[in-house]
């Protein structure tokens, strides 16, 4: 067995064996947070595509962090785009997303006039 | 045609629920070895040989012969062998990979709970030895062509999910779990449904990553159709897949052949032939007892001993693995955003 493999299934199994908190949500989430690339950064002024407001991360250790049941649906690793508006998506009591900027347009927000 | 070879009545370890009974040693004669190789060849479909005991390492010189015969015909053979992994050298290890073999490695658990079952026949304790081969197997061979099979008995149950864990880690993929239907059962109810749901679950939860676990019996619930372990739990009792003897008597299955004595389960010998109504007498006596308990393997109602409360015992466990799997999707499945 590979070096490579070895590790991931250590991984892998610090995760599947962890106990009844598991839940497929959190293990594709957990999947999907290893294996994506990193986004990339938009320039100011760029057109910034409509996306929701990014799922809660998981931190790193499989053990304590991964999810309970139901709380929360992770996006499948192989899902790249979003069907439903940002907002509809976004966490109870958390700010609303900025709105999509045109091209040409600051991506700060206007200062509030006195 | 699948041909299995008991290649020797002797063995070296001395587990407490063996079903090949009393262990002598009578070994299979190598010609037998090549009439065996002719019935794969000359039967219906893949030609497929299959090493099994008592012990057939402890027959390995035949073994290489007849395989180096097999890898000189026409056909390609498909090889598998089932082994207790106690000996399992480098030197064999070489030999499974060259001419691509499937090994079967037969563990019951870590340490204490494996050594309860599986003791050397002095008592010595084996474990050490096997989990020792079974890092050695995977670091050779192709893990796709490995499979641990591991028997449940009531003092291993508790041990299962640690060792499948170990398994796991080490490489392997595939794995069964083959009930000791003599146990009593009954007793050990919740605490078989409380390791079966926790490895429902992990099963479950294996598939959606990229190095899944496929763990018989939860994999034929959670719908699986590309299972590799679809190839070896198709059986042909019988029809496509016949066992020999040391002395050369023919049975559907080498789970049948016990000390060779139960003229009641034979069909046929090397000398006659199959008898194919016999086969379907079997078949059919089977097919009668096993449909009151959701289907399951042909040999266990022509096992010997009691067989009423075996397929009791195989109910019980066709009915658990279910409510398991079922526990287990509906706990892990992913919730609607």
């Amino acid at each position: 067995m590979s070096g490579d493999k070895k590790t991931r299934r250590r991984f892998l199994a610090d995760m599947l064996f962890a106990g009844g908190a598991v839940t497929a949500a959190s293990v594709l989430g957990y999947l999907a947070t290893h294996t994506k690339p990193v986004p990339e950064q938009h320039p100011v002024g760029a057109m910034v595509p409509a996306t929701p407001p990014p799922t809660p991360a998981i931190a790193p250790t499989p053990l304590s962090e991964l999810q309970p049941d139901g709380d929360v649906a992770y996006p499948r690793p192989e899902k790249q785009k979003c069907e439903t508006r940002p907002d509809a998506l976004r966490p109870a009591g958390a700010p609303p997303p900025p709105p999509p900027q045109r091209q040409g347009q600051s991506a700060r927000p206007a200062r509030r006039q006195p | 045609m699948r041909v299995t070879l008991v290649l020797t009545h002797q063995c070296n370890l001395g587990c407490s629920y063996c079903y090949a009974g009393e262990k002598f040693r009578r070994s299979m004669p190598l010609e037998m070895g090549y009439q065996g190789l002719q019935m794969a060849l000359q039967g219906p479909g893949e030609p497929q040989l299959a090493f099994f005991g008592g012990e057939p390492m402890l027959e390995f010189p035949n073994l290489a012969r007849v395989v180096r015969a097999a890898s000189r015909s026409p056909k390609p053979v498909r090889l598998s062998v089932t082994t207790n992994a106690t000996i399992l050298t480098e030197r064999h290890l070489q030999f499974f990979k060259r001419y691509g073999f499937w090994v079967a490695l037969s563990v019951d658990g870590l340490g204490e709970t494996h050594d309860r079952y599986r003791p050397f026949v002095d008592g010595r304790p084996s474990s050490d030895v096997v989990w020792k081969n079974l890092e050695k197997a995977v670091d050779y061979l192709d893990e796709h062509k490995l499979h641990v099979l591991m028997v449940v008995s009531p003092g291993t149950v508790g041990g299962l999910l640690p060792a499948v864990e170990r398994l796991y880690r080490m490489g392997y993929s595939r794995v069964s779990l083959l009930p000791n239907l003599e146990a009593d059962w009954p007793a050990h109810r919740e605490e078989l449904f409380e390791a079966y749901s926790q490895l429902a679950r992990i099963t479950y939860l294996a598939q959606l990553t990229p190095e899944p676990l496929w763990l018989s019996p939860f994999m034929d619930h959670f719908q699986a159709p590309h299972s590799p372990l679809q190839d070896t739990v198709a059986c042909g009792f019988g029809r496509t897949s016949v066992a020999i003897s040391p002395k050369g008597n023919l049975y559907p299955c080498a789970r049948l052949v016990g000390t060779d004595v139960r003229q009641e389960v034979q069909i046929g010998s090397l000398t006659t032939g199959v008898c194919s109504t016999r086969v379907e007498e079997l078949r059919g006596h089977a097919e009668d007892k096993l449909s009151s308990c959701g289907g399951g393997c042909k040999c266990i109602p022509h096992m010997p001993g009691k067989v009423d409360p075996q397929l009791e015992n195989h109910r019980l466990f066709n009915e658990l693995t279910e409510e398991a799997c079922v526990a287990a999707r509906q706990s892990c499945e992913l919730v609607p955003a």
